[in-house]
């Protein structure tokens, strides 16, 4: 029988591969301290984070599926508990919470507390508007959209603006089921 | 046997006469009709004329039989001259010594062959291409049909009504008397397929090996577009590492 998929990321945590906590963060900086060089637009530096961590979650979550060995999520609030319980712990370190389900269950709110990303981190005035965290957006939404969900990330709350913790709001636009790729006549 | 030779080919004489059992096995694998013992083998007239004609008459595990002469010069190194198998060494696993498929593909969610490799294969019919896209179209169809099929679970979609990888009850082999075929689907889409002798036993966990040897070398490596065919090398030689251990 394959193992139970965890319902929490501490095993596996242990399991993975891990880097150093500030070889990372300041690794992250340098990118982002580059892109600003490069791109000089905040809102280019925001759009082009968000596509760096598409790209980084279309493969995201395969390494994610195979080292966690969860099943198919029934619907959007367990894929929501499972990344916020497993995802994050996973590849982050931290846990994250999840609140603020709207009615239909199709929006919700994953809080964290802390993020290994801003460690050591100030925002200047120039980049008042900048996303620090904005990869994680575009992991969160390349990594959903290859298990055929797609979704709309956006951050509520950033730390670095001067809240309190940082909030990013999942919303499940569709779920996109797949189509026999041949044509029939093919 | 050896003397006939001519005297330029003492070495190769030298080495012929090294290998045991090459020189009595070639007469007798190469004709079909011929058994030492006389036993008229029941299969024979019905044997599929598209098959070359190969050493191993038996397709069932050696050991149940009483075959005693005919396993002493099937010895394994005339049949794998004729498939190539471009991993496996002849004769070392018993899988690979019989008329058995022993291949794997891996396909994508929208149907795109990412690997095919075929560690022996007796029978082509169709061209690669075809091959694939029947392979991706015989599973999709028979996993759809399986979920439909499945009398625990209380909500059923209609027959037709296309399905998200995972949901539903996981299909994962079919068996017929001359192979297994296992099969895998992750939750993001990529199938992975391995075609073995039929006496294997249950793959699922092999595939998920496979599925994390497909992560480690083929995901992360940055130079590997998602959705293109599979070329790294480190991987397939990973994999048919890993395959030659389970056949």
């Amino acid at each position: 029988m394959a193992p139970l998929a965890p319902k929490t990321g501490d095993p596996l945590f242990a399991n993975v591969e891990r880097v150093n906590a500030e070889l990372f963060t300041l690794t992250y900086g340098a990118i982002v301290r580059q892109l600003l060089a490069d791109l000089e637009e905040v809102e280019e530096v925001n759009k082009q984070l968000d596509l760096m961590g598409y790209n980084i979650g279309v493969r995201l979550i395969d390494e994610f599926l195979a080292k966690s060995n969860v099943s198919r999520c029934v619907d959007f609030k367990e894929t929501a508990d499972i990344i916020a319980k497993v995802g994050f712990k996973m590849f982050l370190g931290v846990t994250a919470t999840v609140t603020n389900w709207n009615a239909e269950g199709t929006t919700c709110s994953l809080v964290l507390e802390d993020n290994p990303l801003v460690d050591f981190v100030e925002l200047p005035d120039t980049c008042q508007g900048l996303h620090y965290c904005n990869i994680l957006s575009g992991v969160l939404r390349g990594a959903l959209e290859m298990v055929s969900m797609k979704t709309e990330i956006t951050w509520v709350r950033d730390m670095l603006h001067g809240d309190d913790a940082y909030e990013l709001q999942a919303k499940l636009v569709k779920q996109v089921p797949e189509e026999y790729p041949y044509k029939d006549d093919d | 046997m050896s003397d006939g030779r001519a005297g330029s080919n003492s070495g190769l004489t030298k080495l012929s006469l090294a290998v045991p059992g090459r020189n009595t096995a070639r007469p007798l694998t190469r004709n079909s009709s011929h058994h030492p013992s006389g036993w008229k083998d029941p299969i024979k007239k019905y044997r599929n004329p598209l098959l070359p004609p190969s050493g191993s008459r038996d397709r069932e595990e050696g050991g149940e039989r009483a075959h005693g002469p005919a396993m002493q010069f099937f010895g394994g190194s005339s049949v794998a001259e004729i498939a190539p198998s471009p991993a496996a060494p002849p004769g070392t696993a018993t899988g690979l010594a019989r008329n058995n498929g022993n291949m794997l593909y891996i396909f994508n969610r929208s149907g795109v062959c990412l690997l095919y490799r075929e560690w022996h294969r007796p029978l082509h019919t169709l061209d690669a291409q075809q091959d694939q896209k029947l392979m991706f179209g015989l599973l999709f169809s028979l996993r759809s049909f399986t979920v439909k099929m499945d009398p625990t679970s209380v909500d059923k979609g209609n027959l037709g009504v296309p399905l998200l990888p995972g949901q539903g009850c996981s299909f994962h082999s079919f068996r017929t008397n001359t192979y297994k075929l296992s099969f895998m689907e992750c939750p993001s889409g990529i199938k992975i397929i391995l075609v073995t002798h039929p006496k294997t036993g249950d793959m699922r966990e092999p595939l998920r090996y496979i599925y994390n040897i497909y992560v480690e070398y083929v995901i992360k490596n940055p130079l590997y577009v998602p959705g293109s065919p599979i070329k790294c090398e480190l991987f397939v030689t990973n994999l048919d590492q890993y395959v030659k251990t389970l056949v």
